[in-house]
């Protein structure tokens, strides 16, 4: 009995696990991160809103709410590699460390609210705690797409400069000192 | 609740101060998926050391700690031995060609860093809280953290209904926050 529902329980995770290293082989070896990123976050969409609509009657949807599940965790766990290697990427030498640590940190506080917002006396459709998470969701895909073109168009941009005029205008000191925003720098997609 | 907070950007860092741009996800992927792996390998774990209740007079809850607590700590000193921070530092398992082909790579793909000082210091930082597009990565993050918590709540009802007890379920589905 032990062992079985261990088993259900750590199949959701196994799943993630497994959807966090594909999407990060396939991110790496398009050298893309964002198709990877939105699609787990849409993914993770599509199990919450099964989830906030069944939840309610779960005794008569046990099979698809534990499908749900399975969905959530495979759109969870592509986000935090993904993000994290977005961030340490798009950081010139000076900024990297401290940047990351800013970025995991704005991360960090998603979790404080996310302990907050599933309220006991919700249970089971829990509204708010749904509502949003499925809001941040939404927010996150919007974020990785405001990022995708920005990136794209400063990374234009830059290109149009020539690296001869780039160092014709700048001395060596003050491009390091530009970190990313130097013009030679190029952002990852 | 997350003593792991500090590692992240840490290891992330040191990721990035190995590995070129397009073989950094793929490791950082490692680092938390093997976060969610322990996750269920902890609980077998304690399980296990909890039956060592009533050795030496301690019971089988302060074992977990203990042990748990021993393992960590002997990992964290081991790393400053055997965890280089960069290919420069590593002499000792390293060829002077291959340190220098790091470096080089390291140079080409993500640029070398000035000259370091406290004053250098307080000015990135400012330059990295003016980061808008940090804020929006952390945006990206929380499409994560804040989602996350809905498992806890969610996979004990539906375990539950799949016809185990409910302390039981509750039991065996403490979520993985990492």
């Amino acid at each position: 009995m032990f062992t079985e529902r261990r088993a259900d329980r750590d199949r959701p995770y196994t799943v993630g696990a497994i959807s966090g290293l594909v999407a990060s082989l396939f991110a790496d070896r398009f050298k893309w991160r964002m198709p990877f990123l939105v699609g787990a976050q849409l993914t993770l969409i599509i199990a919450y809103a099964i989830l906030v609509t069944k939840a309610e009657f779960i005794k008569s949807n046990v099979p698809l709410c534990y499908f749900a599940v399975h969905l959530a965790c495979a759109g969870l766990y592509p986000i935090p590699p993904g993000v994290s290697a977005w961030t340490v990427n798009n950081l010139g030498p000076q900024k990297r460390a401290m940047g990351v640590g800013l970025m995991v940190m704005i991360g960090s506080i998603g979790g404080v609210i996310g302990s907050f917002i599933y309220l006991d006396r919700e249970k089971p459709k829990y509204p708010t705690g749904f509502g949003t998470s499925l809001a941040i969701a939404g927010a996150g895909v919007v974020s990785s797409l405001i990022l995708e073109v920005a990136y794209w168009r400063i990374n234009k941009r830059r290109a149009a400069m020539g690296e001869d005029e780039v160092r014709e205008k700048y001395s060596v000191q003050e491009l390091e000192q530009m970190d990313d925003r130097s013009p030679l720098f190029r952002y990852n997609l | 609740m997350n003593p792991r907070a500090g590692f992240f950007p840490g290891a992330n860092y040191i990721v990035g101060q190995w590995y070129p741009p397009h073989k950094t996800q793929t490791r950082i992927a490692i680092f938390y998926t093997a976060s969610a792996a322990s996750g269920a390998f902890s609980g077998l774990l304690a399980f296990l050391i909890a039956k060592m209740d009533g050795a030496g007079g301690y019971e089988g809850w302060r074992w977990i700690f203990i042990l748990e607590g021993i393992a960590s700590v002997v990992a964290g000193f081991a790393s400053l031995f055997l965890l280089p921070d960069s290919p420069a530092l590593s002499h000792k398992w390293l060829m002077p060609d291959e340190i220098r082909f790091l470096e080089l790579s390291h140079i080409k793909h993500r640029g070398r860093s000035a000259e370091t000082s406290h004053k250098v210091e307080a000015q990135t930082l400012w330059k990295v809280i003016k980061d808008w597009q940090l804020y929006f990565l952390g945006m990206v993050f929380m499409s994560n953290t804040v989602p996350n918590y809905a498992l806890k709540f969610t996979m004990p009802q539906i375990i539950q209904n799949m016809g185990f007890t409910s302390s039981r379920a509750q039991l065996l589905t403490i979520p993985y926050v990492f």
